[in-house]
């Protein structure tokens, strides 16, 4: 089982590229779970034809007790498992512990041992902002961080911080980063700029994910662009990144 | 019936330490703290007030507690064991379901409400105490009380704080004197009329202090010896407030910011000179009649002198929890010619900076012993056994050195008269100025003559508290 | 509303938990948490605590390293003293503040265990959960990481006596897990159970196991902590009726025992588990080295006939395993390491339980082993029926409580008191029925109510309940 995190700046399309490769990798066969950690809880969206799921975290608040295994996610495109952690009402309580919570219930009903996916991908809101946010990357969840960023500024500089941030986890037995998506927004020397970043930090480009109005073409009809149309040049990108993640 | 072999099991044994760390002398310490802070132990000498003690002292109060089991589990069996101490507490419990839900506010709303419908009669005031947790995540506490007013209109809330983790501007001791002022509004002023407060125990009514007020036909409104809620209320008359220590500090200041009543710090002093200034001050700042400083200082040096012919150069060892001045009591009694060996305490007041600086000139080897230090768990409670006879002024000087002779003094409150009874219910007064010291000597004599049962007295929480 | 406590207390916590599983054992315990809040624990908790010099400590937690998740002031410190005082190990949990920002004890643990080269665990206590969560992962912990493989020695015991009836696993864990009717049934109400065939020969006890002159049943205690017993001689009598049977004790988990004792707990044949904080490391133990467990406390000479028999019984199990495959197996261990989920994630505190119409003549509240042991008892040799139980902690391990109403609402638990015709439970819950003194029957809980009743606790264990009102009360009935 590849266990696997999505770290980026809030905006930079961590959800977008987490699920495309999830649809990715369930056309490859693959048993893929994905886990939103974002009060939000946006990220499973287009793998469940634009419907939004019930977040574990609101599930506990409305029924007042922990869901159970059918109640916890939802299959969604591929046979992709589809979670949410969602979070507290805004604004009030403490969205990290609601991450460590819905990571105690996936332990305690045993999910990944009654589904037995290949890969896990946890796409973690965008800045480590408390202990919560960290959770993904401890001992027993992902080995591996995967960081989406432009060549935007702030986007790198968040990137150089989440690369900090796992960093100093080191001593602790936590993740690593493995490498960068480049995710473009079509800015000056895009790719020269995040390799430069990438090669500073001794880190692999892992993709190269051009702008596209494909994308967004999908998204509007709730579907990921892997889904909406495989053949496309850009679901074949998620597809290599797909099989580059299996590889390693 | 307590079984010896299972309160006291075999295969337990201390650590073999040095005193390094948690001892050093008066002559080499640093002012203000001495001991290097590491993990904290707490040596079981109970007798100091806590949170869930000192609302106690508001008649007609009720206490509810909104927190998580932890603290609860101990706020509750620390009221539940003062005498009528149960009745006044209730408690609404925190757990994780509100943390990830977020209705912190909410659930206090309902709680409190819940619990003051059911409470058979209805409190004049209520002190809601919130804890660590929901201020660390922000909850609107002002939104509650707001609620919990519209609700209970009848009801004065205080608003309590739990919240050892955020020390930001008051130490828990300081803050929670403070609170209990916040339901004394603001009445007419009734002229000649002083405040004391906030202190745990009631100021020994023969002390010089109360006897100046009186005598110039002064009001002295005590808090710590209220009646009724119409008492507690009547603090809201006053002229002004004296306060005794540094932490009573802020609720004096409280009172003076909203009902402008002046706040007169009136310190604590073992010192002649000290005492003396202090009711100087005292007596042209109210118009009082000064006490004759002169005669009172040379009863205290000659009972002083007596004490010391009877009890030689038996050593003494005190601490901080005895009294908030414990380097100016050590220095009074190393003025007089007895043998004083040790000082516990983990930090020092910067009121005792002259007493400090003058121990470390006149008594270098003076011992200075942390209390909280991690080492004062493993280090053998040996040294009165081996002194032969050993006298401590408080209870966590007692309970480290094993003494069983002792003075069961604590805030600069000891039992009225020179007992040590085990009455679970003792009537404590405030030791203060002159005739604080004679008693004091009183206490000492009594200590160097008699053994006390040392654990049964020190294990009492909240010596001398009443629900 | 289910979160007020209008008259009750509250069960000591996870944390204070762990500082008690694990008093006795020369680790050096620290609390995370805000200076002044170890005093809970020291005064009510723990009644060694005036004259045992455990190394129990708060680490004086402040805002300013919650809010940094500065956890290095905390090693340091801990690492400070251990390097001083070379403690057996090192266990470190948290409160409600490192539980808000998550902080990893498990990381934690790892970077004092690297620093100071002593084990070290690691705790996710809250410091809302209980202590039977608490304790139970300590001694879990305690068995996973410190238990030593026995494997290589050869233990006269391994000469099986096949002579000795066994029943096969399924059976065991029946007779373990309470699952044979106790709520209803006469001749089943204990839980460790007999009936459905699986009774021993009466004069086992007498003959079985010295018959060769040789060998001895060996066990263990698992769940021994003054919060269920105090320290009044429950944990003293259990012993003392182990030896009166000829049974050799191994190791009590953990009053009265070394660490080494503990260490070697794998030889014993039989697990006992004496209270809910026992059984994770009982369930563990039993998946990692092959010992089974039987649950419960002796009380009454019913109470002590059957413990003793079920033990006989388990040991004979043990052998029949013993002879079939080596003790220990690479799948039995971490099978251990897995089937062990938290009892400190939970996050359902509030249970009103499912109140049932019927008036039960006597209702008892408490932690769950006590619970079915003392029915058992009063069943027995008071012949009573219609006995109710009542746990009111949403964090016991479920396999134990499913013969009782889980209920920790205070209006709830009223409710179910109101019904009972007698009610034995800590004196603390007689204020739920104000005015109805002649129905109440204290026993109290230290974990409830701390010391304050403590020189009222009867020696429950053993020969019956010691002279206490409530025996006197039990006569009426």
């Amino acid at each position: 089982m590849k266990k696997i995190a999505i770290y980026g700046k809030g905006g930079i399309g961590k959800s977008t590229t987490t699920s495309n490769l999830s649809a990715a990798l369930a056309r490859m066969g693959k048993k893929v779970v994905q886990i939103g950690c974002d009060p939000k809880a946006d990220s499973t969206m287009n793998l469940l034809d634009g419907q939004p799921l019930t977040p574990v975290m609101d599930y506990y608040r409305d029924h007042d007790e922990e869901p159970d295994f059918d109640h916890i996610g939802k299959e969604g495109f591929g046979g992709v498992f589809c979670i949410e952690t969602g979070g507290p009402t805004p604004g009030l309580g403490c969205a990290g512990r609601g991450i460590i919570a819905t990571f105690d219930l996936l332990e305690e009903l045993e999910v990944f041992e009654r589904i037995q996916p290949d890969v896990v991908l946890y796409d973690v809101l965008g800045d480590v902002v408390c202990g919560g946010f960290a959770a993904p990357i401890r001992e027993g969840y992902a080995e591996n961080v995967l960081i989406v960023t432009s060549g935007e500024k702030m986007a790198l500089y968040a990137a150089d911080n989440i690369n900090r941030a796992v960093q100093n986890f080191e001593d602790r037995g936590y993740a690593h980063v493995g490498g960068i998506i480049l995710n473009r927004r079509n800015v000056e020397r895009e790719y020269e700029r995040v390799q430069t970043f990438a090669d500073r930090h001794h880190l692999p480009i892992v993709a190269d994910i051009p702008r596209s109005g494909e994308i967004t073409y999908w998204e509007d009809a709730g579907k990921t662009v892997v889904e909406g149309n495989p053949d496309l040049p850009i679901s074949r990108i998620y597809q290599k990144l797909a099989e580059t993640i299996l590889e390693n | 019936m307590i079984c010896e072999e299972e309160i006291r099991p075999r295969p337990v044994k201390a650590a073999a330490v040095d005193r390094s760390g948690c001892e050093t002398t008066m002559g080499e310490a640093q002012f203000s703290t001495p001991f290097h802070e590491g993990l904290k132990y707490g040596a079981p000498a109970r007798g100091s007030w806590t949170i869930a003690h000192s609302p106690m002292l508001i008649p007609e109060c009720h206490e509810i507690y909104v927190c998580c089991p932890c603290c609860l589990h101990g706020v509750v069996l620390s009221a539940e064991e003062i005498p009528g101490g149960f009745d006044r507490f209730s408690m609404v419990t925190v757990s994780n379901e509100n943390l990830i839900k977020g209705d912190l506010e909410q659930m206090m709303i309902d709680g409190v409400a819940d619990i003051i419908r059911k409470l058979p009669k209805r409190p004049r005031c209520v002190e809601c105490f919130t804890s660590c947790i929901q201020h660390f995540l922000h909850m609107d506490i002002k939104l509650v009380y707001r609620r919990l007013r519209e609700e209970f209109p009848d009801i004065d809330f205080i608003d309590g704080y739990m919240i050892p983790t955020l020390q930001r501007k008051f130490s828990p001791d300081a803050l929670g004197r403070r609170q209990l002022t916040r339901a004394i509004l603001k009445l007419p002023p009734v002229p000649r009329s002083i405040g004391l407060g906030i202190n745990y125990y009631p100021l020994d009514r023969r002390s010089e202090l109360v006897e100046m007020f009186e005598a110039s036909g002064w009001t002295v409104r005590d808090f710590a010896a209220l009646k009724t809620y119409e008492d507690y209320r009547q603090l809201g008359s006053v002229e002004a407030n004296l306060y005794f220590l540094p932490n009573g500090k802020p609720a004096a200041q409280e009172l003076e910011k909203r009902l402008g009543q002046e706040a007169v710090y009136a310190p604590y002093s073992w010192n002649f000179e000290e005492i003396r200034e202090n009711y100087v001050r005292l007596a042209q700042k109210f118009r009082l009649i000064l006490p004759d400083c002169d005669a009172l200082r040379e009863e205290c040096e000659n009972a002083l002198l007596l004490l010391k012919e009877e009890i030689g150069q038996t050593p003494i060892v005190l601490d901080a929890a005895a009294t908030p001045r414990v380097l100016s009591l050590a220095r009074l009694l190393v003025g007089q010619g007895f043998s004083v060996r040790a000082v516990y305490a983990d930090a020092f007041l910067p009121e005792e900076e002259a007493d400090f600086n003058w121990l470390k000139l006149h008594a270098p080897t003076l011992k200075a012993r942390a209390i909280e230090h991690y080492k004062m768990r493993l280090l053998p409670r040996t040294e009165a056994k081996e002194a032969g006879k050993l006298i401590a002024i408080g209870q966590k000087a007692a309970y480290f050195t094993g003494t069983s002779h002792f003075v069961n003094l604590i805030e600069n409150g000891a039992e009225e008269g020179a007992g040590q009874g085990r009455d679970r219910s003792p009537h404590p007064t405030i030791l203060y100025g002159y005739r604080g010291i004679l008693r004091l000597a009183d206490l000492m004599r009594a200590a160097y003559r008699q053994e006390s049962d040392v654990p049964a007295i020190i294990q009492q929480k909240a010596w001398g508290c009443r629900g | 509303m289910k979160q007020s406590q209008s008259v009750l207390s509250c069960y000591a916590a996870d944390l204070f938990g762990i500082a008690s599983a694990l008093y006795e054992l020369g680790g050096l315990v620290v609390m995370h948490d805000a200076s002044g809040c170890n005093s809970t624990y020291s005064t009510h908790d723990e009644p060694r605590w005036y004259d045992t010099p455990s190394m129990v400590y708060i680490s004086g937690l402040n805002e300013i390293d919650t809010v940094q998740g500065n956890d290095s002031r905390l090693i340091d410190h801990i690492a400070e003293a251990a390097e001083e005082t070379h403690p057996n190990f090192i266990a470190v949990g948290g409160s409600p503040l490192p539980n808000a920002i998550g902080t990893d004890f498990r990381a934690l643990a790892r970077l004092v265990e690297r620093r100071t080269g002593i084990p070290t665990l690691g705790f996710r206590t809250d410091g809302i959960h209980s202590y039977l969560a608490g304790a139970g992962e300590a001694f879990l912990a305690i068995a996973r990481r410190f238990v030593k493989d026995p494997a290589a020695r050869s233990e006269v015991s391994d000469t099986g006596d096949s002579s000795v009836q066994s029943f096969n696993e399924k059976g065991m864990d029946d007779a373990a897990l309470l699952d044979d009717g106790g709520m209803t049934g006469r001749s089943t109400m204990t839980i460790w159970g007999e009936g459905k065939g699986r009774l021993m020969s009466a004069d086992f006890v007498d003959t079985g196991t010295c018959k060769e002159g040789k060998r001895h049943i060996k066990v263990n205690l698992i769940g021994a902590t003054p919060l269920d017993f105090s320290v009044v001689g429950n944990v003293v009598e259990m012993k003392k009726i182990l030896r009166e049977h000829a049974l050799e004790l191994v190791s009590c988990w953990a009053m009265g025992s070394s660490f080494e004792e503990i260490e070697a707990s794998a030889r014993a044949d039989v697990n006992c588990v004496i209270s809910s904080t026992g059984f994770p490391a009982a369930k563990y133990l039993k998946e990692a080295y092959r010992i089974p467990y039987v649950i419960g406390i002796p009380i009454g000479a019913s109470g002590i006939r059957r413990w003793i028999r079920q033990i006989e019984m388990a040991a004979g199990e043990r052998v029949e395993e013993k002879n079939r495959e080596s003790a220990r197996t690479k799948a039995g261990k971490s099978a251990g390491e897995k089937s062990n989920p938290s009892l400190l994630t939970g996050l359902d505190a509030w249970k009103a339980g499912e109140l049932s119409p019927d008036q039960a003549e006597l209702l008892i509240i408490g932690e769950p082993v006590c619970l079915a042991s003392m029915k058992a008892y009063l069943e027995a040799e008071h012949g009573l029926s219609k006995i109710r139980l009542l746990c009111p902690f949403p964090d016991a391990p479920k396999e134990l409580t499913a013969q009782m109403n889980l209920v920790t609402v205070e209006d709830a638990i009223r409710e179910e008191c109101k019904k009972a015709r007698y009610v034995l439970a800590d004196p603390i819950y007689a204020r739920l029925m104000p005015g109805e003194p002649e129905k109440f029957l204290p026993l109290p809980h230290e974990a409830f109510s701390g010391r304050f009743y403590r020189d009222q606790i009867p020696r429950f264990v053993g020969g019956g309940l010691s002279p206490t009102p409530l025996e006197r009360l039990l006569q009426t009935l």
